[in-house]
């Protein structure tokens, strides 16, 4: 999970770094329902209960959408790194969820 | 023919309720074998993890990553139908208790081996989500930034 071009952390600093312009909040979103193929599986599964992969990668997928637009945003404003990523997650209505990804986009140079 | 109806009820009821059990005790086997697997992993501790952002020093050179890690998990049939039981009687539920637990512990070593597999050997700032999928099904979702730590003497 991740970029090559930018730079994102959950601190608040970027180790070797200083940053010398806070640009902002930027986030990402993206609503998900429930798929149907997948949903009969996972019906299946809870018969025996344990891990349903199906779901893992569904969700796993879904907050990569989210924060790869995120990222964008940071890109169009000049962004060379993200700190403070955070992720939040919501069930919006029966079947569908929510999930958001938000950090600070901020210029950084090399040096402490 | 009371007997005829008596053997067939027994066998509609009988084989469903068998299958169920069956399928929950391997179910349950398996859980058990993971624990035990997921605990030892953990136990390794050659990736250290921290909730913190500034008590461990990073080192500079290298390229901080962000590691994340999903997991969902449910209860099988006959232990979800005990559970809703169990809300009734009111107290803690200890199959949900263990099943969060797998789930955040395995979602915790994900974060590790994803670290190691970018050579890194640090995750800092851990922090846990977790969400409500269906009834007694747990996503759990753990996030962080993996470091190399600067090692001492250099």
């Amino acid at each position: 999970m991740g970029s090559d071009r930018l730079v994102v952390v959950t601190t608040e600093s970027v180790p070797g770094h200083r940053i010398v312009e806070v640009l902002g909040l930027v986030r990402g979103n993206t609503i998900r329902a429930r798929h149907l193929g997948r949903d009969i599986m996972a019906g299946l599964k809870s018969m025996v209960g344990g891990e349903i992969k199906s779901y893992t990668e569904l969700l796993t997928r879904a907050r990569e959408e989210a924060l790869e637009r995120m990222l964008e945003e940071a890109e169009q404003m000049g962004a060379t790194a993200v700190v403070n990523l955070r992720f939040t997650t919501a069930s919006v209505m029966q079947g569908a969820a929510e999930l958001f990804a938000y950090g600070t986009a901020v210029r950084t140079e090399p040096g402490q | 023919m009371t007997e005829i109806v008596l053997i067939l009820a027994g066998v509609m009821v009988g084989i469903p309720a068998g299958i169920i059990v069956l399928v929950a005790l391997q179910g349950w086997l398996r859980d058990r074998g993971r624990r035990r697997h997921v605990t030892r992993e953990l136990a390794r501790r050659d990736v250290l993890l921290v909730s913190t952002t500034r008590l461990l020093e990073p080192d500079p050179a290298r390229r901080p990553r962000v590691v994340a890690a999903t997991v969902v998990r449910c209860l099988d049939d006959a232990r979800h139908a005990l559970a809703i039981f169990r809300t009734r009687l009111g107290g803690e539920i200890p199959s949900l208790t263990r099943m969060t637990l797998l789930a955040r512990d395995e979602a915790t070593l994900r974060l590790q081996r994803r670290a190691r597999a970018q050579g890194l050997d640090a995750v800092l700032n851990i922090r846990y989500e977790t969400s409500h999928v269906l009834p007694t099904t747990v996503e759990v979702f753990a996030y962080g930034t993996a470091v190399a730590l600067r090692r001492e003497g250099e």
